[in-house]
């Protein structure tokens, strides 16, 4: 292990805070993650059912939906967590660690999730719509069965590209005392010149990153009957 | 099997549709007429074709049926329920009996075959080992015993519609909407789809009503059908009368495509041997003195005798035919044969009013 010591000099000291960084974006994505995920996964299908001619056609609804997801898209992430602090503290109680940083992070994401998910159920064939809109299915079993259901390989590829994205967004919220990997590498790598704490946070990002495209085609791959989703 | 159900079923027609009007908004608030003032009747039991040019509201009509599409004026009643009336709820229990196919067949790609047959199933009252025994019957029903598991990625256009056939025929349906269900299959295909809706109709007794922009399709298995012109009724009738005695232009020309008869007018109007500018005919239909260009066409059902052979032995005419268009519509010969006669004038003369007494139109072209 010396070896490791040698390359990694300033890290090997530090080594528990290193690992605790890696737990704490671990747990700071899942955690965005999967509240994320129910909410864009819910937005989305709002999106594409509200539609003008959709399944439950509600334009004035869909407009103004859209324009308040574009809004927040609109804001830099950093300016939207900073912007967000009061909301996040009375959520939270707190707008540091782990425990502050879900909640922008929730914001921050699930404008971009959203409109990824509203892509998926757009891939939907209308004529599918159709079908079990003339088998007598109620709009509800629509969603379930048909968009949600069909649209599997589809949520698996943008919910791959949006944890990406994510991971990104955790580091950057480092930056505002978050705690996770972004926050070690800001203080030691960025502000203490410890070169190597960057590198060692950058080769566990790309860890992560890697095992998650590798879930994600899997999934894709075990779910795609169609011709294959090209990246 | 028309003759099963009751006299008086069979009496009143499955679906009514009386001066529908259907009027769509763009988005520039511009209104379009879909459909003006259509009003046809379909009976129970039968095979019912609604042809016309693409754009011409035949989709429409179709989806009025089962509340797809609903009527801006008019009402549409389907087994006695106003399909206007009806309530979000109402509607779905009534879309439960009226099955559809589509053009591109809507299987669901993620399902396998068996799946997408079970799928309308789901809220059925049916207890799960019904439901399985349902689904093989319908495999076996089309034909597909042997793909219960494979995906609709993997199967033939052909084999994609059947298995869209067996769903819509999943909830028992008493009508089978088939929107353009053939034009996107080879015509070896179609045959065998048309066939495939044909057993259907015949051995379960579902109504099947059929859009469609060609004639073949409604003269392989229809027998009504009603002819749609930018939104507006210009035929309706029997599809034996409809061939015999096209009213509207636009069915003769629907005609025309399954038949050869349009070109008799080619070589009848073709070659200027003399360069007068007057049409000679090509030398196919170049006749010689005493010879007669006559075209004669069976327009009434029930013509069985062999007609051009008494005519050659009773009246001494010889008859060479030049082009020959005689086909089985509902269950009859229909269409007719074009020669040129040749014999005494006598002969010839009592020969045709020999045909005519047989209700056979008779036409001297030259």
């Amino acid at each position: 292990m010396q070896w490791l010591i040698d390359l990694f000099p300033n890290v090997a000291p530090r080594a528990d805070e290193f690992y605790r960084s890696i737990i704490e974006t671990l747990v700071l994505v899942g955690i965005t993650a999967v509240l994320s995920f129910v909410l864009s996964l819910t937005i989305g299908i709002l999106l594409v059912v509200t539609r003008k001619g959709g399944l439950l056609s509600a334009p004035a609804f869909n407009q103004a939906l859209g324009w308040i997801i574009n809004l927040f898209r609109s804001i830099p992430f950093i300016i939207l967590a900073a912007a967000l602090v009061p909301i996040t503290r009375a959520i939270s109680g707190t707008a540091l660690g782990v425990q502050g940083a879900i909640f922008p992070l929730v914001i921050g994401i699930t404008p971009f999730f959203s409109r990824q998910m509203e892509s998926a159920f757009l891939s939907i064939d209308p004529g599918l719509v159709e079908a079990a809109v003339s088998m007598g299915l109620s709009p509800v079993q629509i969603i379930w069965r048909v968009y949600f259901r069909e649209a599997i390989p589809n949520i698996a590829k943008v919910t791959t590209i949006t944890l990406v994205s994510l991971i990104g967004l955790s580091a950057i919220s480092g930056s505002l005392g978050s705690g996770g990997l972004g926050d070690f590498a800001i203080r030691y790598g960025y502000q203490r010149f410890m070169f190597d704490a960057t590198v060692a946070s950058v080769i566990v990002l790309l860890i992560m990153v890697g095992f998650i495209e590798f879930v994600g085609r899997t999934v894709i791959d075990a779910t795609s009957r169609e011709v294959q989703i090209s990246e | 099997m028309g003759q099963d159900t009751t006299q008086e079923a069979e009496a009143s027609p499955i679906v009514v549709i009386d001066k529908v009007g259907k009027v769509f908004t763009g988005e520039d608030g511009e209104e379009k007429a879909a459909l003006s003032d259509v009003s046809l009747s379909i009976r129970r039991g039968g095979i019912y074709g609604i042809i016309g040019l693409s754009g011409a509201g035949k989709s429409t009509l179709i989806r009025l049926i089962n509340g797809i599409e609903r009527a801006t004026s008019g009402t549409v009643t389907v087994d006695g329920h106003r399909i206007g009336d009806l309530d979000a709820r109402q509607l779905r229990v009534e879309r439960r009996r009226i099955g559809m196919i589509f053009q591109q067949f809507n299987l669901m790609p993620s399902r396998t075959v068996f799946d997408n047959i079970l799928f309308p199933l789901k809220d059925s009252d049916l207890g799960k080992d019904e439901r399985r025994e349902r689904v093989t019957h319908l495999l076996s029903l089309v034909g597909l015993d042997q793909k219960a598991d494979a995906y609709p990625g993997e199967l033939s256009g052909g084999q994609q519609q059947r298995v869209a056939i067996a769903r819509a025929l999943a909830s028992n349906p008493k009508i089978l909407l088939c929107d353009e269900a053939t034009s996107a299959l080879d015509p070896a295909t179609t045959v065998s789809i048309l066939h495939l809706l044909r057993e259907v109709n015949r051995s379960l007794g579902v109504t099947v009503i059929i859009v469609t922009h060609q004639m073949s399709v409604v003269k392989e298995i229809c027998d009504r059908v009603a002819v749609l012109d930018s939104g507006r009724l210009v035929e309706e009738g029997s599809v034996f009368s409809v061939f015999a005695n096209p009213q509207a232009k636009l069915t003769r020309s629907f005609i025309a495509t399954t038949s050869n008869i349009a070109k008799l007018g080619e070589l009848v109007d073709g070659g200027d041997e003399d360069g007068d500018g007057v049409p000679d005919g090509e030398p196919l239909v170049r006749l010689k003195p005493g010879e007669k260009l006559v075209s004669i066409r069976y327009v009434h059902k029930g013509v069985f005798e062999p007609l051009i052979a008494t005519v050659i032995r009773r009246f001494g005419v010889d008859i060479n035919i030049l082009l020959s268009d005689v086909e089985v519509v509902d269950g009859h010969p229909i269409g007719g044969t074009t020669g040129i006669w040749s014999g005494s004038e006598d002969g010839i003369r009592q020969a045709i009013a020999y045909l005519k007494d047989k209700d056979i139109n008779v036409e001297v072209l030259r």
